[in-house]
Formats: C-alpha cells, structure tokens, sequence
C-alpha cells in the first residue's frame, strides 16, 4: 500500500532529485519521491562537474571552482549560480556523502578541478570523481607510464587510438605521460564480436569475470618488461562489484587503475543512482520508482501530484495515483531529462504550464563546439532566490531545480553536478521551513 | 596527372555520374569528372530518397511521369540492390481530392503506370496511421533508394571501365580559344593546387549551378534555383510511400526511406537565388508537417531529427516560378545557341531520369566527338557492384553467420556494397563490427572507403555509408569511426580530430534547424555533453 501524504514530494530522480530528498529528509521532512528513471544521472558519467570552463569567445578554463563560479556569474548575470553559489559546497559534499553511503565512493580536489581520460581519447573537467575515476586524473608534470586497456570487441572504446590521443591533448594539461595501449582478450562470454559496456560490465559482476580480468592483465605483465604505473580501463568493471574488482586489480597489479570517463554507457550512471537510491532508503524517503507526475496543483493548503503509478505500456495504462504534501519540488530535467518539452516551434514546461517562447536562431551558434555555447540550453523555469518557481499560482509551495531551471548551459561550463546539487539543496533547505 | 582528355564532365551529381558513365561504356574512356565536393554532395544527396515511378507527375507533367515509369523499371534491373521497391498508396479526404483521383488516374491509365483501387478498410489496414476519415485510396508503385549510392556506383561504374574520377577539384576558370572552350581551370581544394586540363568537349552537368560555369565561358543560362526543403523523422511510421491525391503542393506525402528508419517529410518548392545559400525555413517545414497530418494524425508525435534542403536545376524561358516550371530535361548546345563550341549542358530533370539524360547528352557528346552515335548500353548493364536481390540475400546470410553481425545490418550493408560486400570484410576483419547503431554501419566501411572510394573526410564517408543519419546524427559513432581512422588507417590524433569535427559541424547544419522547430532539443542535448562537456573540443581543438 503506497502511502500518498508526505511533507515534501520531490519528482525525478536523477542527481537533483537525490539531493532535494536527502537534504529535506536530513531536515526531519517526511519525503516522498516519484520518477520515471534516474534521467540524464542514470546515462552520466558518475562524476561531479561543478564549474570547469567559462563559455566566451575563448572559453577559459577554470582551476578553482569556487573562483570560476564567482566569474561565471559575472559573466551571466541571470546564471542560476547567482542564487545559490553558498550552497554549493555543502550541496557537493552532501552529494559525495549520499553517493558514499550507497557505496558510490568519490573523491574530490580540495576544490580544485580535475581532468580525467575519456571515451573519447580526450579529457573531462570534474570537481569530483567516483573512486573507479581517481586514479586516472592527469598529474600535471608526471612523467608516469600509463597502459590504456582496451577489451576485445568491447568497441565504444578503442585503446589504442584513446593512448595516442591522451598523449597528444594531455599537453594542454601539463600532462607529461606516457600513454602505451594494450587489447586483452576475454573468452568468457563465447565467441562474440562485439560486447557492450553494460554486458561486459554484467561478466565482470561474476567471479569468473573479474578472475580473467585479473589473470588477463597480469599474464600481461608477467611477460613485460615495462612496470606501469597507471592502467586504464573502459568504465565496465561491474554494475554491483565494482569497487570490489577495482580493489582487487589494484592489489594484483600493484599500481594505479582506473577507469575512464564516458557519457550514454549506463554503467556509471547506474551505479551512482542505484547508490543514491539505496543510501535515501535507507534514510527513510520513500522511493516511488517508474511513476511519472501527470499534474500538479498547489494552493494555501498544499500541494497534489497526480501520478501514473507502475508498469505502463500499450496494453497497461498504470495506475493513477494522487500524492499530497505541504511542499513539492521539481527536479525532472531538462531537454533530455524531459522537464522541459520542445516541439513543433514551441518549448513548454509541462507541470508548471509555462511556455518559454520560440527557439531563435540567436540561442544556437552554428558551430556545435563553439566556445560560447548553445544558448537554447540556458532555457528553463524561472525561480525565486528561494527557488521557489516564479510562474503560477502555486502558493509559494512549488520549487525547481537542476537543469530544469533557466540561466545555466551545463555542458559548456561543465557545471551540470554542481547546479543540480547546490539548487536541489536550496530548494530543500527552503522546502523544509515550515 | 594526366591533363588531356575526350570529354570532361562538370558535377559529381547523378546527372554527371550518369554522363561519365555512359561516356566510359560508349568507349569515350578517356573521360575526366571533376567534382568540387564529393560525389552527390549537391542536389543529388538533398532529394528524398524516392526514385520515383511517376505517380508524382502524372497530373503536372505526363512527359516527366512517363519518363520516371520507364526508368524506374530500368534501375530495378541494372542496380538491383540499391533500390528498395515499394508500394506507394495515395489517398484523397476532400471532395476536391476525389475529384483529382479521377483525373490522375485517366493519366495514369494513359501512361501505363498501375495502380489498383483500394477500400479505405484495406489502405488503414496496410498503414494503421492513416486517418480514419480517408475517402479513397489507390495502390501504386514507387521505389525508395539510397541516392548518395546510387551516384557513386555510376561513378565507379565509369571509373572501372577506364574513366578518372576528380572529387575536390573545382572548376574555376574556362580555357577559351577565339568561341571554343578548349580547356578548363582547375583547383585542387586538397593541395590547393590550380592546374590546366584539356578536352574536346565540356559536358556541364552541374546542375543548379551551371549557369556559374557557362559564365565562366562568357555567357549565362536562365535558371530558376528552386529549394525543396524536408524533414526527417526518427522513425518509419509508415512501411510504403504515402501521397495525397492533389494537384501538387508543399507537403504531399511521406517517405518511408527504403532500407532505413527513418522517414521523410516532403517537398517544398521554393526559388532561391544562390543555391549555395539555400536553407530550409521554419514555416515551409511546418506547412508541410500540417498537410500531411492531415492524413496520418499521429505525425504530431513523430520528432524530427533534422532538416535539410535541396536545390533542383529547374531551367527557365520565361517569368514562371517554382513548380510551374517544367522539370524535364533540357540539352542545352550552346554552339547552335550562343556559338561558343566545346560545351553543351544538360540541366532539369529528376533523379529518376538520369539515366535517360545521360543518354541523350551522351548522344550528342558522341556526334560531337566521333561523327556518330555510338549505341547506348547503360540500360541494359549492371551497375558497379551490382548484384542480384537474391545474391544480396544470400551474401548477408552468410556475413551474418560468419561475422556475427545481424541480419538487418548485413542485408543493409549488401544493399551498399553489392558483390563488394563480402571482400570489404575479408579485407579488414578486425573492423567487423557495428559502430553505428542507428543505421547499422560497420568499422570496416571506414577503411574501405578510405582506400577505395576517394573519402577524404568523413562528411564523404557519412555519404558512402551513411554513419551518422540515423537517430543519434553521429553522436555516439563518429568517434568511433574517428579511433578506426587512427587505428588502421594512422591518421594522426590532429587528422582524426578534423574529421570528427568536420562531420559534427556539417551534421549540425541540419539540426541547427530542428533545434529551431524543437523536435531536436533533447538530442542536441545530449551532443552537447558529449562533444563539449565530455571531449571538451571547445578547449582542445585548434
């Protein structure tokens, strides 16, 4: 029997969601919390990017983030940061803790930024990394040896084309290594050609998995006479045994190992959400998973959500449920996270009723890498410095956050983390007053 | 390089492919085509990706419908495995449209084209997504096809009987002697090399842009650029062609794109001045989009991935515009016309004519080169790689079963590649596998088009092998492809760089403007993360 009265509903469950239900639960707040999936969190990179670059003409890259959060906010006034830029380190913290207590380890840089090897054979800025990540953080003036580590017919990552390039781009870093490149090949799994991140990370959940793996990379070894002092590896080292199979190559090994950084795999971004998930259960929230808020009413007596409850499809409509509470508080996303709807020329929030005008050709450059950015990301909710939503009749009892609000462009400034914790955190500080 | 030549064809569409390959199988092998971008790079690769059958002319131009009909059935034969026959239903709501259903069919019936009527019952029962409220329906035939493939394997075909094919170079200058054109100056866009090359005769077959080249040669030529803008689905909501009986105007019908999954909104026709400058607009795109909703209500719910246009080559005489304009051919000898020897051009026409256009200009070509017409054979020979439907299947059978790769992609890759399908993976094998989810390509294609196909960059590979037109547009393969280009063909990280780049922004050009109509937001989304928030290329590139 699904209780349907609570004093904070939060609705979506992605890194946002999280942290408003942690913060409003550690306030002592009764929370109550409907998503359809873990959203654009559940495809992340498991890493917590706060402030890492300035978009401009010459975007410039940012050491601290603290320092580039206050630049950020000088150089877009109406930048969401603006509101709640105190709230970031507590907000991060409570993240990594959250994440932690899930047994989602992260580490992060006395609040500095890092740059961590990628899918892509380049680098990504993050404040934080989970600890499957730390270790492959560029050392600036290192001159380590690092073997990258691809897996026979796991293409989405090609070793030896990601060595070359780490060695050539980490020199924007005052990076100094070098990067070698293997391909071991696993039997495990029978004859296949090709094997997914999410399979591969499935065999190497398994003992026998994590036990090739080993003996893989160590017959390797044995044979060589180069001591690596780092080992790269694609981000597939188990859904569930993760940071068990990392301690265990660790020790085997005797030498550095991480994993790389990746968008859109579904590993990471399922370990961190299932952590999150576990770590708010525990803490009392209650989690009300494949529900998708329909409606959403509030007036001085408080707040309803009408939901779809579980399975859905053609041949099952779910089953719609009203959930009541003083205070409700949207983390549902943004274009991808599906908080905000665009189609056929017109951009509209759904649960707020809000529409955010017309898409011009001035929000969008006509380079995608553009240094500057697509502006049309910085479309969203407009809120209060409370982060109470400014549009509709919702008696004050309705907060956004994450990227569903308007300001920020999270992929050009690598701030997605950090404004979908220290926003969720506001809102949930806010939410728990009475 | 070799710099002197019979005939020299301008424009790597699939009129120019046409002429050179008919040019090296008359004999004329001594043939030169220069492209300034990449084969179907222009025109050609902006069309629907309907051969059509003439179903769509048959009320406009019942010359042009009869064309299409005929040669529609000649490259079900010479080509097999790039085309893709389907049925096309067509159907009328409006008292209007039913009255035009009769007119279109006492055409139809005059050119021979078949059709059967269809009960409304039966038409919903094809294609559930029809409106309910449709009156008639008739059955006809069309065809889908890849036309970037079809204009390579006319190229091809030319280039294995002794032709030479020139992508990237760009004709910037006529070499004229007194009122003959004798020559023509060319840059080399990759070396940035101009050099000279002669020839007896210019065949101009650069389509909306021929004008520019004869200008080049002292004299101008009356056309009116004209877009046709569409829009691509995600998805195939529809397994056949759908029209609207009507007399012809923007938003006629969808086009279930053959072998892909993705379906196509189209066309507008709208003049333009500089077909360099042609984009698609908001509001043709949204006339098009409510036309045919009309008929297939649910396309409210289809997103549009991207958006693109194209420039037809329609010739003009007088102040008409747009589709009031003849789009049959036109072979044009200007040494009758304005007295300048050496050059004819051939302009208008469809897709689905090519052939027969090459043809024609190939007649004259021959008069003008030998004194005679030598026989013209391109109807009845297999195109470069062509193998038979049966033969395709039988070769996916076994890539799939040797190379674990699934049906589907195997049979798409034999509908690319032909008899070349199973050479390409016995050459690079540890390239075997999919990269492209999306539209099923395969690591080996890189290579082979690399080495083989004159790819220079991957904007030409995406035409080859079509990488990055499915629902992600590259987001998740190019790099991919980019990591082959450095592992088996060393290319340098900068080279990979380039070409990763270089796709991203031309892929960008179509969805810069699906962003604009919405549809595209969460995936640009997404490619934003990826290019700039995960690779950082805003900070690494150059």
């Amino acid at each position: 029997m699904i209780e349907n009265k609570s004093d904070v509903i939060v609705i979506g469950g992605g890194l946002a969601g999280c942290v408003a239900a942690d913060t409003a639960a550690k306030a002592g707040k009764k929370v109550t919390m409907l998503f359809q999936t873990g959203g654009s969190t559940e495809v992340s990179g498991g890493a917590l990017d706060v402030c890492g670059v300035i978009p401009g003409e010459k975007p410039a890259v940012v050491e601290n983030y603290a320092d580039g959060i206050a630049e950020l906010v000088k150089a877009y006034p109406a930048h969401v940061y603006g509101k709640c830029a105190d709230a970031v380190a507590p907000a991060v913290a409570a993240a990594m803790k959250l994440a932690e207590d899930g047994g989602f380890k992260m580490t992060a840089y006395d609040g500095k930024n890092v740059w961590v090897p990628n899918m892509m054979g380049t680098f990504s800025v993050n404040a934080a990394v989970s600890e499957m990540m730390a270790d492959g953080a560029v050392v600036p003036g290192e001159a380590e040896k690092v073997l990258v580590i691809g897996i026979k017919g796991n293409v989405s990552f090609n070793a030896q084309a990601a060595a070359m390039s780490y060695k050539q781009y980490q020199k924007k870093l005052g990076g100094k290594a070098d990067y070698y490149s293997t391909v071991i090949k696993l039997n495990g799994w029978g004859d296949r050609r090709k094997i997914s991140d999410g399979e591969l990370a499935d065999y190497l959940d398994t003992e026998d998995g994590i036990r090739e793996l080993t003996e893989a990379i160590l017959t390797f070894c044995r044979n060589n006479r180069y001591n690596f002092d780092k080992m790269l590896l694609p981000p597939a080292l188990g859904f569930i045994n993760y940071s068990k199979n990392l301690k265990t190559l660790k020790e085997a090994c005797g030498c550095k190992i991480a994993e790389i950084e990746c968008l859109g795999n579904a590993v990471v971004g399922y370990r961190m959400t299932r952590a999150m998930y576990k770590a708010l259960r525990a803490e009392g929230v209650k989690l009300i998973r494949g529900s998708v808020a329909k409606a959403l009413k509030a007036d001085d007596n408080g707040v309803s959500v009408e939901a779809v409850v579980g399975l859905t499809d053609q041949l099952h409509p779910g089953k719609t449920m009203t959930f009541t509470a003083d205070k409700a508080i949207l983390a549902t996303g943004g274009f991808l996270g599906g908080g905000i709807v665009a189609r056929h020329t017109k951009v509209w929030i759904n649960l707020l009723e809000e529409e955010l005008g017309l898409v011009t050709p001035e929000m969008l450059d006509r380079n995608p890498v553009a240094g500057a950015g697509q502006d049309v990301l910085r479309l969203g909710a407009s809120v209060n410095s409370d982060m109470t939503v400014v549009n509709g009749g919702f008696a004050g009892r309705v907060y956004a956050c994450g990227e569903l609000l308007a300001g920020q462009n999270t992929a050009s400034e690598r701030s997605g983390s950090g404004v979908a914790a220290a926003t969720a955190y506001t809102a949930a500080v806010n939410a728990a007053k009475n | 390089m070799k710099n002197t030549f019979d005939a020299i064809v301008i424009g790597g569409g699939t009129t120019g492919t046409g002429v050179i390959r008919d040019l090296a199988l008359r004999g004329f092998t001594n043939s030169l085509l220069l492209e300034r971008d990449d084969l179907g790079a222009g025109t050609s690769g902006g069309c629907h990706s309907a051969l059509h059958g003439g179903s769509r002319y048959v009320y406009s131009d019942i010359q042009t419908a009869r064309e299409c009909l005929q040669e529609n059935q000649t490259y079900r034969k010479i080509v097999p495995q790039v085309v893709d026959p389907t049925s096309a239903i067509w159907v009328a709501k409006t008292e209007e449209q039913i009255e035009f259903s009769k007119i279109w069919m006492k055409r139809a019936d005059e050119i021979g084209l078949p059709y059967e009527i269809i009960s409304v019952e039966e038409a919903r029962e094809c294609e559930p997504v029809l409106s309910e409220d449709i009156k008639f329906a008739l059955r006809t035939i069309d065809t889908g096809f890849d036309p970037f493939r079809l204009c390579i394997a006319q190229a091809y075909d030319a280039k294995i009987h002794g032709a030479e094919i020139r992508t990237h170079h760009e004709v910037i200058g006529a070499l004229m002697d007194g009122n003959r054109v004798v020559g023509l100056r060319v840059l080399d866009k990759e070396e940035n090399n101009i050099y000279e090359v002669y020839a007896d005769l210019v065949i101009n077959a650069s389509g909306p842009w021929c004008s520019q080249i004869t200008e080049m040669a002292g004299f101008a030529i009356p056309m009116k650029p004209n877009k046709g803008s569409t829009g691509i689905y995600s998805m195939r909501p529809t397994t056949t062609l759908i029209g609207i009986l009507r007399v012809p105007a923007d938003g006629d019908g969808l086009v279930s794109q053959g072998f892909q999954n993705t379906a196509l909104l189209g066309t507008s026709s709208v003049d333009v001045d500089d077909p360099d400058q042609a984009e698609p607009g908001m509001d043709e795109i949204k006339i098009m989009e409510d036309s045919v909703a009309e008929i297939i209500p649910e396309l409210r719910e289809a997103r549009m991935i991207r958006m693109c246009t194209g420039v037809r080559p329609l010739y003009t005489t007088g102040k008409e515009t747009g589709r009031d304009i003849s789009r049959g051919m036109y072979l044009l000898d200007h040494a009758e016309m304005e007295g300048i020897e050496g050059i004819i051009t051939i302009t208008g026409g469809k897709y689905a004519t090519a052939r027969l256009m090459a043809e024609e200009t190939v007649n004259l070509a021959s008069k003008k080169l030998c004194g005679e017409v030598r026989p013209c054979t391109t109807g009845e020979q297999f195109i470069y790689g062509a193998t038979t439907k049966e033969e395709a299947e039988k070769e996916a059978q076994e890539i799939h079963e040797k190379y674990h790769i699934s049906r589907y992609a195997a049979h798409k890759f034999t509908a690319r590649y032909g008899e070349f399908a199973k050479k390409i993976l016995e050459r690079y094998p540890d390239e075997a596998y999919i990269i492209d989810d999306a539209v099923q390509m395969i690591g080996s294609e890189v290579c082979y088009s690399f080495e083989e196909e004159n790819v220079k960059n991957f904007c030409d590979l995406r035409r080859r092998t079509r990488i990055g037109m499915g629902q992600e547009q590259g987001t998740f393969s190019i790099y991919k492809a980019g990591a082959i280009a450095q592992e088996s063909l060393g290319k340098t990280v900068d080279e990979a760089e380039a070409c990763i780049l270089g796709y991203a922004k031309e892929r960008w050009k179509g969805v810069y403007f699906s962003n604009q109509y919405g549809d595209q937001l969460p995936l640009t989304e997404v490619m934003q993360q990826v290019y700039v928030g995960l690779a950082g290329y805003d900070v690494f590139a150059d």
